[in-house]
């Protein structure tokens, strides 16, 4: 049995503005194993992009805790590896540089750093562009890019928020059979958005849906498929059909 | 080579209606016989600049001195000062309020107070090119240093960066762009303004030297004081491009589709 890694309990959030309280998240419950693969997903707006602002310290929830391996992190940053829906790949570093942003920050060892991010290059398909700038690479390379800055971060769990969303139908294939084959050499824990029913069956040990208002976890569906993992699966489809018809039954 | 043969070719229709433009005006100035002190012919202007050279290599260079020594203390203080106002919110409230109104002063009618104040010399000058080229740095470095998108300043945030490192690590190559092209109106601002300076009192300058010349119906020499006065201000806003090409390479870095 693996180990419990990341522990998010309890967590309530409010958003308020002019006086106003919207409640956004309530009662969020969720206990991340060690090198799992959970993909959360809702409709947009259900709050997942501020789920993940929680867990990276950014915002501060109204109750409940983060635990990560034991320790309380709620409200602290730099546990948790983030990489946001945009690549925000810095337009004024040369993709080595935006590498090493995080151990820049951290003022972790440059050197060694440097020198694993060489290393990694092939395996993110960046060999050859350490020197370019972000604006000569596409979108897929930057958003692959972005993921090596997260990883090189060192922290155990990565927290993609939709990261494959602004990518073309084919290029998002691609990268999606590209990250599990990443998460298997780099055996990372991986908390994953997206608002993709099938991107989540694709990658997903665990799928949680994340709906309502204000937004509660109201499914967990653990995917027993072995990778790679077929659209035209009978298991496959009948996963799809369970999520959909939780996603839509709570909607307005 | 390539990219100078664009060049050319981007930069050629403005030279050629430059050049039609100048031959009109050869044309009418000698098919009507125009009175030289009233408009000079090009060529009557050119070669008014290679007979006065001595004259006004000697006038120019003061102007340049006082335009350069100007513009620079300029965009160091304004770079200096819109950075404190930027990271001091009380000031942004204060004191930036009357950097604007401080604009609505014509500086042409402070150039006698300076003159009463600090006399014919040196000092005026350097301080009008300064009153005017100080305030586009200092706005455009408080405006660029708010332009850093946020998305990137929460990432470094979640990264734990403190509030220096996301200041130089972000804001400040943000805030570049906009820095740059505060420097730039500077630029073409800083050999006018000189140049008005001159105007009100002094004994040497181009400022000087075209009144002196217009009081005398020199005209074609008048003309020789402007085409220089505008050729330093384009040498002027070109080293400018010049420099930001040099330090924010990235902007202009070419798109290339690859997967």
């Amino acid at each position: 049995m693996k180990e419990v890694l990341l522990e998010i309990t309890d967590i309530k959030y409010d958003y308020r503005e002019d006086g106003e309280v919207l409640p956004v998240l309530n009662e969020i419950n969720l206990s991340i194993l060690e090198g799992e693969f959970v993909c959360i997903i809702g409709p947009s707006g259900c709050g997942k992009t501020t789920l993940f602002n929680i867990l990276v310290g950014l915002e501060r929830p109204d109750q409940g805790k983060i635990i990560l391996d034991g320790q309380d992190i709620t409200c602290t940053r730099g546990h948790i590896a983030y990489m946001p829906q945009e690549d925000l790949l810095f337009p004024w570093r040369k993709i080595m540089d935006n590498l090493l942003l995080g151990v820049e920050i951290n003022k972790g060892d440059l050197k060694a750093a440097r020198k694993e991010a060489e290393g990694l290059l092939p395996l993110f398909g960046l060999e050859g562009f350490a020197d370019s700038y972000p604006d000569q690479l596409s979108g897929g390379m930057r958003q692959r890019a972005a993921l090596l800055r997260t990883v090189l971060t060192h922290h155990s769990i990565l927290a993609l928020d939709e990261p494959f969303g602004a990518l073309d139908a084919l290029t998002r294939a691609k990268m999606q059979k590209w990250i599990l084959s990443i998460q298997e050499k780099l055996n990372k824990t991986i908390l994953f958005v997206t608002h993709d029913i099938e991107e989540a069956i694709t990658l997903a040990d665990r799928v949680v849906v994340l709906n309502g208002r204000p937004s509660t976890i109201t499914k967990e569906l653990k995917v027993e498929l072995p990778y790679p993992r077929q659209k035209t699966d009978v298991k496959f489809i009948e996963y799809k059909e369970e999520l959909l018809e939780r996603l839509s039954d709570t909607e307005f | 080579m390539d990219e100078l043969k664009e060049k050319i070719s981007y930069y050629l229709p403005v030279i050629i209606f430059f050049i039609i433009t100048l031959i009109i005006w050869e044309i009418i100035v000698q098919v009507l016989n125009v009175e030289s002190w009233i408009l000079p012919a090009p060529t009557a202007i050119f070669e008014e600049i290679l007979k006065t050279r001595s004259l006004l290599i000697e006038h120019s260079l003061r102007t340049l001195y006082e335009s350069i020594f100007g513009l620079t203390v300029s965009a160091a203080a304004g770079i200096l000062v819109g950075t404190i106002i930027f990271n001091f919110r009380i000031l942004e409230r204060t004191l930036y309020p009357l950097l604007v109104i401080s604009q609505t002063v014509p500086i042409v009618v402070l150039i006698p107070l300076l003159v009463i104040w600090f006399g014919f010399g040196l000092l005026p000058k350097i301080l009008i090119v300064i009153l005017a080229c100080f305030f586009p740095v200092a706005v455009n470095t408080v405006d660029g240093l708010n332009t850093a998108d946020k998305d990137k300043v929460n990432l470094l945030k979640a990264m734990g960066a403190s509030g220096w490192q996301i200041f130089s690590k972000v804001r400040v190559p943000s805030a570049l762009p906009m820095i740059f092209s505060g420097l730039r109106i500077s630029a073409t601002y800083s050999v006018m303004a000189a140049v008005v300076a001159e105007w009100m009192g002094s004994d040497i300058g181009l400022g000087v030297f075209i009144v002196r010349s217009s009081n005398s119906y020199l005209t074609a020499r008048v003309f020789a004081g402007i085409v220089l006065v505008s050729f330093f201000s384009i040498i002027l806003f070109q080293s400018v491009t010049l420099l930001e090409k040099f330090l924010i390479p990235w902007s202009n870095s070419s798109k290339e589709e690859s997967y």
